[in-house]
């Protein structure tokens, strides 16, 4: 990582000695300002100088504020919980004008973002978790949001084959999941902000997942489930969920982010009642 | 004095039969003098034929509507506004006619030599009557000229400092604080939507959202160069400094919270592109950044539009295609005010050329709005908001007048043809 030159730290204790400790962790002069507003806007003023000290020893800041603004939703962040991506957003956004009255299933849903997100398309939705105190922190979001389509929460654990999973999951018509997909190698040189204080059990996985996904969420529901949606880290992992479902005869595609990665795989049925074509930006 | 009176009126067969010149009521500077000293031709408030006309057929549709409304066959919204709409201005008519008719009685009274002890009751009346009429033409006047596309819009102001470094930037701000004061004083929900902050507390751009339907149509008489003079906090030898501050008024074409991928969806695809920061690393999971600025390039206008005020990027880009899409429409309606000008073979001075509009002297404490000449001294009256509108209706009355008076030229050029 470049040095931050010298020059810009006078400019920043020549503007406002409080951005000062932020210089580093956020690394460019405009990113300390925003940050120093937001946390001037939302931290009341005796806890500013606890949070800029939280802040400079790369706390993120959406768990010192405790909440992210994810599409019109205001989804709170707790310590345990994977805060939500810009990149998810993003897809979500793309991804909601094609789905209506369905029973959606969202797996591994941390906050509960991407479940809250479709509120309003009229669906059933189910968001899985491993983790108890995840899915209390998703309740809150959808009590806080006054989500009013039927949303459920399930404590499953897509790894491994249940009898609970299986009944959760039955009868779902689309599958989203944005489940853990670092690799070991990658995630023990990710930045600090997120290596030491985002979960690792929602950040480090690879193949396994999108293993799981497919075998276990849409292999026994192929008569019913019509598309999936899942979040990806990196080219590979789109291949690898191509070669699972194509055997079936499905239409595989992927979505790119606005910084140009590769974000997402997409897969529909021939004759279902989604038609993600136009929606892809590559098919397979 | 009356027979001063007297001989000053010009006698009917004198007058040019079809001189226009007279059925343009007198720009608006003339009622209070003239009240006192002497009365006024009926004429003078007579309105041009095509105003008239323009009023008749108004009414016209009114009564069809208020018809069709009453048949309660079909209710739908548009028609409640447009009666609403109708209802005002026909009522405004009415009361003119009345006004008018009654005026024209009271002077034919007034020129009775054969009843003395009416002619001094008359003449009391018609003072009366005056001021009161030419409101109501005036009125009337400004409510026929057809309406300005945006006028029912809410709207988006731009703040830019001009020429004189720290002192533009912190005059901007002023700015910024005079019409958020404004927004406030009016009871009109405003937010500030971004801006950039400079050492000295000024500010190197900022943009405010007037969120009120119709603020556009005071608020669009702001755009241009504000001129400050006076002397700088940053001077140390007390001399006066000039700088200035620009203004653009943008009509909100959409709302910050509608869905920017429909917005998206407006537009080809190879018209526009949407940048984000590119974060360290591969993103998604991976990095979990704060950075969510994000510009919009608009090829076809080159209009380049960067938000980075809000935590969210979907909103970030809401609010940034909101921005494009109000540029792109002021910049087409600015297009057609020049081609219909170009048109014209008179050109006519608007108050949408002008660049330098406004002087704030704080040594004098005066501002002078240099469209229309008015001057306000309160300075610190107009910065916090109370006393802006003053000098914005003045403004727009001049501004009406100027448009009914460009209207009539293009009637008789298109008469003369």
């Amino acid at each position: 990582m470049p040095r931050i030159p010298p020059s810009v730290f006078r400019q920043a204790l020549r503007t406002d000695p409080l951005l000062v400790p932020l210089l580093p962790v956020t690394r460019s002069l405009s990113g300390a300002q925003a940050e120093l507003r937001w946390l001037r806007k939302e931290v009341p003023k005796p806890k500013l100088p606890w949070a800029i000290v939280q802040r400079s020893n790369y706390r993120p800041l959406q768990y010192i504020l405790g909440d992210q603004p994810f599409l019109d939703l205001s989804i709170k962040c707790a310590e345990g919980t994977l805060i939500p991506r810009w990149e998810t957003e993003e897809w979500i956004a793309r991804i909601k004008p094609f789905i209506s009255n369905v029973k959606i299933i969202d797996a591994c849903t941390g906050t509960g973002c991407v479940a809250l997100s479709f509120n309003g398309t009229g669906s059933n939705i189910v968001g899985i978790d491993i983790d108890t105190s995840c899915l209390s922190l998703a309740k809150f979001n959808q009590q806080s949001n006054r989500c009013d389509d039927i949303v459920h929460w399930a404590q499953c654990d897509i790894l491994n084959w249940t009898d609970d999973l299986h009944h959760v999951c039955k009868g779902v018509n689309f599958l989203v999941s944005n489940p853990p997909y670092i690799p070991w190698e990658e995630y023990t040189k990710l930045d600090r902000s997120v290596k030491n204080f985002e979960p690792q059990l929602a950040l480090v996985g690879d193949l396994e997942f999108y293993n799981a996904l497919v075998h276990n969420l849409l292999e026994p529901n192929l008569n019913t489930c019509d598309g999936f949606v899942f979040e990806v880290g990196n080219v590979n992992q789109i291949h690898h969920v191509r070669d699972l479902v194509k055997k079936h005869g499905w239409n595989v595609g992927y979505l790119m982010d606005s910084a140009g990665y590769h974000r997402c795989v997409v897969g529909w049925k021939p004759d279902g009642r989604f038609d993600f074509k136009k929606l892809c930006d590559f098919v397979y | 004095m009356l027979k001063l009176l007297r001989n000053s009126r010009v006698p009917r067969t004198h007058l040019p039969r079809c001189s226009r010149l007279w059925y343009i009521s007198r720009p608006y500077s003339t009622p209070t003098a003239s009240a006192d000293t002497s009365i006024a031709d009926p004429r003078t408030f007579q309105l041009h034929p095509s105003l008239i006309k323009r009023a008749r057929l108004l009414s016209e549709e009114l009564t069809a509507l208020q018809e069709k409304i009453s048949g309660g066959s079909s209710f739908s919204v548009s028609d409640q506004k447009r009666f609403s709409e109708l209802s005002i201005i026909t009522d405004t008519y009415t009361k003119y006619q009345d006004h008018l008719t009654n005026f024209q009685e009271l002077q034919e009274l007034f020129h009775d030599e054969q009843e003395p002890e009416l002619k001094n009751e008359a003449e009391k009346e018609l003072r009366e009557l005056q001021p009161e009429l030419t409101a109501v033409a005036s009125d009337l006047k400004a409510k026929l000229l057809p309406p300005h596309p945006f006028d029912s819009m809410a709207c988006i102001l731009e703040l830019r400092p001009g020429v004189g470094g720290d002192e533009a930037a912190i005059f901007s701000k002023d700015m910024l604080e005079m019409y958020s004061q404004f927004a406030h004083v009016k009871k009109w929900p405003y937010h500030i939507m971004s801006q950039v902050r400079t050492e000295n507390n000024g500010i190197t751009s900022a943009t405010i959202s007037i969120d009120e339907p119709g603020s556009y149509k005071l608020m669009k008489f702001e755009r241009g160069i504000h001129r400050v003079q006076r002397i700088p906090e940053t001077e140390t030898k007390g001399r006066t400094h000039t700088s200035t501050a620009a203004v653009v008024v943008l009509p909100k074409i959409s709302e910050d919270n509608e869905n920017p991928d429909a917005d998206q969806r407006e537009f080809k695809p190879e018209e526009i592109r949407v940048d984000v920061m590119r974060s360290r690393g591969k993103g998604g999971q991976h990095v979990n950044t704060t950075d969510s600025a994000v510009r919009i390039t608009h090829f076809p206008s080159g209009i380049v539009v960067a938000m980075q005020d809000e935590r969210s990027q979907h909103r970030n880009k809401a609010k940034a295609f909101a921005i494009l899409r109000a540029r792109l429409a002021e910049r087409e309606r600015a297009e057609k005010v020049e081609n219909e000008r170009k048109m014209r073979t008179s050109q006519v001075s608007s108050t949408d050329r002008s660049d330098k509009i406004r002087t704030y002297n704080f040594t004098q404490n005066r501002i002078t709005d240099h469209r229309c000449g008015f001057s306000l001294h309160d300075v610190g009256g107009c910065m916090n908001g109370t006393r802006l509108e003053e000098i914005i209706l003045a403004v727009e009355k001049n501004y009406n007048e100027e448009r009914s008076k460009e209207l009539l030229e293009i009637e008789e050029n298109s008469d003369k043809k």
